[in-house]
């Protein structure tokens, strides 16, 4: 697979501070990066970011954050016109290598197939950061997994993880 | 890590790995490419691409690294040639990509690079490489010399390094891409014949471009993500951050924003 996104360390600090903002009742905050296509062979640079608004949010005590529909829609409706791919991200509060749990693997599925139901053209997934590590995956062919791409940090030095695991 | 990269280990943990997986394009193989190409080769990058559309001329000589003269002047050999066997005499194998087209040409090949190098001689040339890094998250290192002449007076000679950082400062925000020097430009670029070019001129700038791109590769000297506007004055053999960059007040760049990002594409209005 040749699928690579890139981020700039910049803008991943400007989301990283706005994920560390306190929610009312949340224990995290999530959002989506909205990612431009760079080439044909699944080539993805990250441009922008929106927060899920306060008020989206959903008292749920047995994840970490729980949000409406309404968010989803708005981001399908922004894919569709801009045809980016859209990338839920979350943070794992620790350093190293986080992964995704089976809570996150599972709503993530379910919001990557809404998005590709509109804009099949384009990639989409999550981006899970930790404090010092950031990875990307994509919804695979299928529709029925997620599948770790080559996600690289434009920052100095720029550091790169590759999907077999190892960070350079 | 293997014996003949030992004695640069010191450049950190899985640094030759590093460097190995680095795809990194050079435009230009002239004057400075050349250097900048040799240099690659023996550090062991290992997916290199070379863009240049010329072939070997007489005017090459003086400065081209790897020339076979007078055989690849003879022969018109396209300078990416030059390039090639400079990469088997060095690595004992031919590791480089090359192109002898302009990179414009074949631009979808550099959208893989984490880095390309420019070693080319027009602001416009350099305005075009910044706008496609920009576009695809990619480093820029530029390098140039330029030498300017007035009737009774030595000549000037001087240069630069940059360092385009995407997400930083970029060549407009530190004055060296302007309007007006792309205007200029477009009649001639300096006023002391036709680009004038020497070889150690060529060689200093093209060092520093390496010693930039390593660093940004291994991380190796601890510094900050950062622009770098470096100064040559060849005359002083003075190298220097360029006073724009060093006393600018801008803090983030207006001219390449993030959502501009990606292919360039017509909008609906």
């Amino acid at each position: 697979m040749n699928d690579e996104l890139k981020i700039t360390s910049k803008f991943l600090k400007e989301i990283r501070l706005n994920l560390y903002r306190p929610h009312s009742f949340a224990y995290e905050r999530v959002g989506f990066v909205y990612c431009k296509a760079t080439k044909k062979e699944g080539g993805l640079v990250a441009s922008t970011y929106e927060a899920i608004a306060d008020q989206l949010y959903i008292e749920d005590k047995m994840v970490g954050a729980k949000f409406s529909g309404d968010a989803i829609f708005a981001a399908m409706k922004r894919s569709l016109k801009t045809k980016e791919g859209v990338f839920h991200i979350h943070i794992h509060e620790h350093k190293g290598e986080p992964h995704l749990s089976n809570v996150d693997i599972r709503s993530v599925l379910e919001i990557s197939n809404s998005l590709s139901d509109v804009t099949p053209n384009v990639k989409h997934g999550c981006i899970l950061l930790s404090e010092d590590c950031c990875k990307a995956y994509v919804l695979s062919g299928d529709k029925k997994s997620l599948q770790l791409i080559k996600t690289s940090v434009i920052k100095f030095p720029f550091s790169i993880f590759y999907p077999k695991g190892e960070l350079l | 890590m293997k014996e003949k990269y030992i004695r640069q280990s010191f450049l950190g943990e899985n640094s030759q790995e590093k460097i190995e997986q680095t795809e990194i394009a050079v435009i230009g193989f002239g004057g400075g490419g050349s250097h900048i190409g040799q240099q690659l080769l023996h550090i062991g990058f290992k997916k290199i691409k070379i863009f240049d559309a010329d072939i070997v001329e007489d005017s090459n000589t003086h400065r081209l690294v790897g020339i076979n003269y007078p055989d690849d002047v003879v022969n018109q050999e396209p300078k990416v040639e030059v390039a090639k066997r400079m990469a088997k005499s060095i690595q004992g194998e031919i590791t480089i990509e090359t192109y002898k087209t302009t990179w414009q040409e074949n631009a979808d090949v550099l959208k893989k690079c984490k880095i390309i190098v420019g070693c080319v001689d027009s602001y416009d040339q350099r305005d075009q490489l910044e706008v496609f890094c920009r576009r695809h998250g990619i480093i820029f290192v530029d390098i140039g010399m330029v030498v300017k002449s007035n009737e009774g007076e030595s000549s000037q000679m001087s240069g630069q390094v940059i360092l385009s950082l995407p997400g930083h400062l970029c060549m407009r925000c530190m004055g060296f891409i302007t309007d007006e020097n792309l205007n200029q430009d477009r009649s001639k670029y300096g006023d002391a014949g036709p680009q004038p070019q020497v070889i150690w001129a060529n060689g200093v700038l093209a060092s520093t471009a390496v010693g930039i791109v390593v660093n940004q590769v291994t991380g190796w000297a601890g510094n900050v993500a950062k622009p770098i506007y470096l100064s040559y004055n060849a005359n002083a053999g003075e190298l220097e951050v360029h006073p724009r960059l060093k006393y600018t007040k801008i803090q983030k760049c207006s001219h390449y924003v993030l959502e501009l990002v990606g292919e360039p594409k017509f909008i609906d209005l």
